[in-house]
């Protein structure tokens, strides 16, 4: 086993990442500018504070950065791939622990009949 | 001619059938009728996704919240006991 | 786990293929219109669980839909780490280069002339991923249903 030194060094290193990279995020929407947007129903503008990033991927999303004609899927498998990896090995641990403690009992509850071939 | 009254009575059926499933959820002794009652106000969602024009969100949902959770939960309920008991 | 009556038999067998047919439309078709991996895998592993209530088959090859997943899961891997080629991990390295795998550009782009076509073999490395995310959902999901299915089902074959 490891000693408990060791966890609270590896738990201290941990909490120090986490903190220096919440400390560095940027402000949340981070407001590049004001758009002015149109709406029909009541004929007046108004102004629509939207971000550069936003900006950024629906402008290029469709044309040679990813030449992907569906944003929505540009975003999710493109930009922000990683979550969508993160995704796929939850599935994957999901199926990992149903599979981990259903066999055992599935094997040992249907061997009495003798009827099921695997 | 305006739209926006009858989009707006649209919402306001589907998300009064997703509260009527709901109750029904909680309320019926047969867990069965349960599980096919959250099937139901799973696809009503599923629906009220599509009209607010998310049809990525609405798939999923129809797909998951209806097909496999009911057939895991009528398993799980043919594992166990049918009725509720109080 | 007992088969269930010949008219959910014979209508099993004739909704099979267009539910299979249509989650693969889903997947393929991912970069084009809304759906994509995760959403096509779960239409047809639907389809999969109304097989296994339909038919009550219990010869599943549960180890070859293990090796299909872990397949789906490291490819998606293997595709990110080809991305450093470009710079990043999961850098869209085909996108617009003109290569026959996915490479080619949307035309007509610059004014928003076409919105909504473009061919099939655009957007690079999104479509490869959207197949193995297919995979491996289908896969994943298909074994969930499965296992639980016959455990529920296989302590009593009376009721």
């Amino acid at each position: 086993m490891i000693n408990n030194g060791v966890k609270l060094l590896f738990l201290l290193l941990l909490v120090s990442g986490l903190s220096f990279m919440a400390w560095g995020i940027r402000d949340f929407g981070e407001p590049d500018g004001e758009v002015s947007m149109y709406d029909e129903t009541s004929g007046e503008t108004y102004k629509v504070k939207r971000t550069a990033m936003d900006d950024h991927f629906i402008e290029s999303s469709q044309s040679k950065e990813t030449s992907t004609n569906n944003a929505v899927t540009a975003i999710v498998f493109d930009y922000r791939g990683f979550d969508t990896l993160g995704e796929a090995t939850v599935l994957f641990a999901a199926v990992t622990g149903v599979l981990v403690s259903i066999r055992h009992a599935l094997k040992s509850r249907s061997k009495p009949k003798g009827g099921v071939k695997r | 001619m305006d739209w926006s009254l009858l989009y707006d009575a649209i919402h306001v059926v589907i998300l009064l059938g997703i509260v009527a499933a709901s109750v029904l959820v909680v309320r019926m002794k047969d867990l069965v009728s349960a599980a096919v009652a959250l099937a139901a106000a799973s696809l009503l969602l599923s629906l009220e996704f599509f009209i607010l024009q998310a049809p990525d969100v609405a798939i999923a949902e129809a797909a998951v919240g209806a097909g496999l959770t009911t057939a895991i939960y009528i398993f799980a309920i043919k594992g166990t006991r049918r009725r509720e008991e109080y | 786990m007992k088969a269930m009556s010949p008219i959910v038999r014979t209508m099993t067998g004739l909704l099979f293929a267009p539910i299979f047919l249509f989650g693969a439309y889903i997947i393929l078709h991912g970069h084009l219109t809304p759906g994509g991996g995760f959403q096509g895998g779960a239409i047809i592993a639907t389809g999969m669980a109304l097989f296994l209530v339909a038919f009550g088959s219990e010869r599943w090859r549960k180890k070859l839909l293990s090796i299909l997943e872990s397949t789906g899961l490291m490819a998606f891997v293997s595709i990110g780490f080809l991305g450093i080629v470009g710079g990043l991990f999961l850098y869209n390295f085909l996108a617009g280069t003109g290569s026959p795998i996915f490479g080619q550009e949307i035309a007509g782009m610059a004014g928003y002339a076409h919105p909504n076509s473009a061919p099939l073999l655009s957007s690079g490395t999104v479509a490869l991923l959207n197949m193995f995310v297919g995979l491996e959902v289908v896969s994943g999901l298909t074994l969930i249903v499965v296992t639980l299915g016959l455990f529920a089902f296989s302590g009593k074959e009376d009721d």
